[in-house]
């Protein structure tokens, strides 16, 4: 999957997370999720997961480097590089 | 000294109960209180037990009991499964509460565990009858509603039952409800007796190490402090400890009353903060549209554990997500919730958790 793909899918959930507040287009590729768009902890996490069911896989908790992962960009690329679920 | 024989039980399979309770029965009646013999019972689902037999078990002698003994192989749900031993005179010595020859108590829990015992030894002390399904599967229950006045269920069964045959439940003469095994709720407790309004509504606290603890009949969820009065104490985490052995339960206490919180093993650590699954699963059953629900935690990188839910019934996901965030605290609103086909109960006919 294309991380552009996954970079506007990530948008769109953020704009209905912030129950429209952040508007997907007006959202930037480097953005940070939690510090300029406002998400919280939980907020990320079910970012991620339903970044994870979109991109058909599972991260590695090991494996991720929590610093890289702050903008809407890196999280698609972690989500783009993790290992598929099947 | 004459070494007893020693019988395993391993009841439940399908087709085959009323005949297992037969021969239970038996040993109930004769064997266990002329110290002859011990039995172990063993859940369905328990591998390596064979229906019966007597005599020498090498491999698993050390845990039989004495004559007259009775060992349960708890269920495991909750943690490692384990074996409890009880003196089945003093079990049925214990066995109280009001009884009448005419009384006829259904058969709704697997007589391999407590719970199921309990009803039998209340039949057998009090003399009253024993109505045996065919299946402790949900629709052998409410096909056996009309041979029984009284009832002994988990919530999660009733709530299934009613699902299934609220007309044919509401046609049964229900006399007394005892709910057990699981907390009772406010809105179960009032849906029995929307059912059976000249029922007596109970529900009653066990577990299978302390065995019955109190029963309340006042048709409100919770138990009232006076009825534990010396016996009991939350702990600072709100572990309740009875006769200082810990229950594994957490209360709150409001009004007057003990409200449970969930168990220890099933909470969900979101991040350092502790979700009780019960409490979600309470606000999912308040919004409409939705028959059964089980919430559960599931790994998230971020926070360690978050929690998910699955329910059936008509209802939207988005939309029971919106509900919820309505009713719960942020960190315990379900970042996933799932609508499904069916939810499944343990042998035991509680919630299974994950």
């Amino acid at each position: 999957m294309q991380a552009e793909e996954v970079i506007a899918f990530l948008k769109r959930e953020i704009e209905a997370i912030t129950l429209g507040v952040r508007r997907a287009e007006d959202i930037s590729d480097d953005a940070r999720i939690m510090s300029d768009l406002g998400l919280d902890s939980l907020d990320y996490a079910v970012l991620m997961l339903n970044g994870e069911a979109f991109a058909g896989v599972k991260v590695d908790e090991a494996s991720v480097e929590w610093r890289k992962v702050a903008s809407v960009a890196e999280l698609a690329d972690l989500l783009c590089s993790s290992r598929s679920k099947a | 000294m004459t070494t007893p024989n020693c019988y395993r039980l391993w009841i439940g399979r399908p087709g085959a109960l009323k005949a297992e309770i037969g021969r239970l029965l038996g040993f109930l009646r004769d064997g266990l209180p002329s110290r002859k013999v011990s039995l172990m019972l063993a859940p369905e689902e328990t591998e390596g037990y064979d229906w019966i037999g007597a005599g020498s078990y090498a491999d698993h002698d050390a845990e039989m009991p004495a004559g007259g003994m009775l060992a349960i192989r708890t269920s495991g749900t909750t943690g490692a499964p384990k074996t409890v031993t009880r003196d089945w005179s003093e079990v049925l010595a214990r066995a109280g509460g009001r009884g009448e020859a005419a009384d006829r108590w259904l058969l709704c829990y697997n007589p391999a565990r407590w719970a199921g015992l309990s009803v039998i030894s209340h039949v057998l002390r009090t003399g009253c009858r024993l109505a045996v399904p065919n299946g402790l599967d949900s629709e052998s229950i409410v096909g056996a509603l009309p041979q029984a006045s009284h009832l002994s269920l988990t919530p999660s069964l009733f709530r299934r039952l009613v699902i299934i045959g609220a007309d044919r439940l509401a046609a049964a003469s229900v006399k007394q409800v005892t709910f057990g095994g699981e907390y009772a709720r406010q809105n179960v407790l009032d849906t029995a007796k929307s059912l059976w309004p000249a029922a007596r509504v109970t529900h009653v606290y066990a577990s299978t190490e302390l065995g019955d603890i109190c029963s309340t009949s006042d048709g409100l969820e919770g138990i009232p402090v006076g009825k534990l009065r010396g016996r009991f104490e939350l702990a600072s985490d709100g572990e309740l400890l009875i006769d200082n052995t810990k229950t594994g339960d957490y209360w709150k206490e409001r009004g007057g009353r003990l409200h449970f919180q969930g168990r220890r093993e099933d909470v969900v650590n979101v991040g350092g903060a502790k979700v009780h699954p019960s409490i979600v699963e309470a606000a999912c059953r308040s919004i409409s549209g939705i028959t059964e629900c089980r919430a559960f935690g599931i790994a998230n990188p971020l926070l360690g554990q978050v929690v998910a839910l699955e329910f059936t019934g008509d209802a939207e996901p988005q939309f029971v997500r919106r509900e919820l965030a309505k009713r719960l605290p942020k960190v315990a609103v379900p970042v996933r919730a799932d609508r499904v086909h069916d939810i499944s109960l343990t042998s035991a006919n509680k919630l299974a958790r994950r």
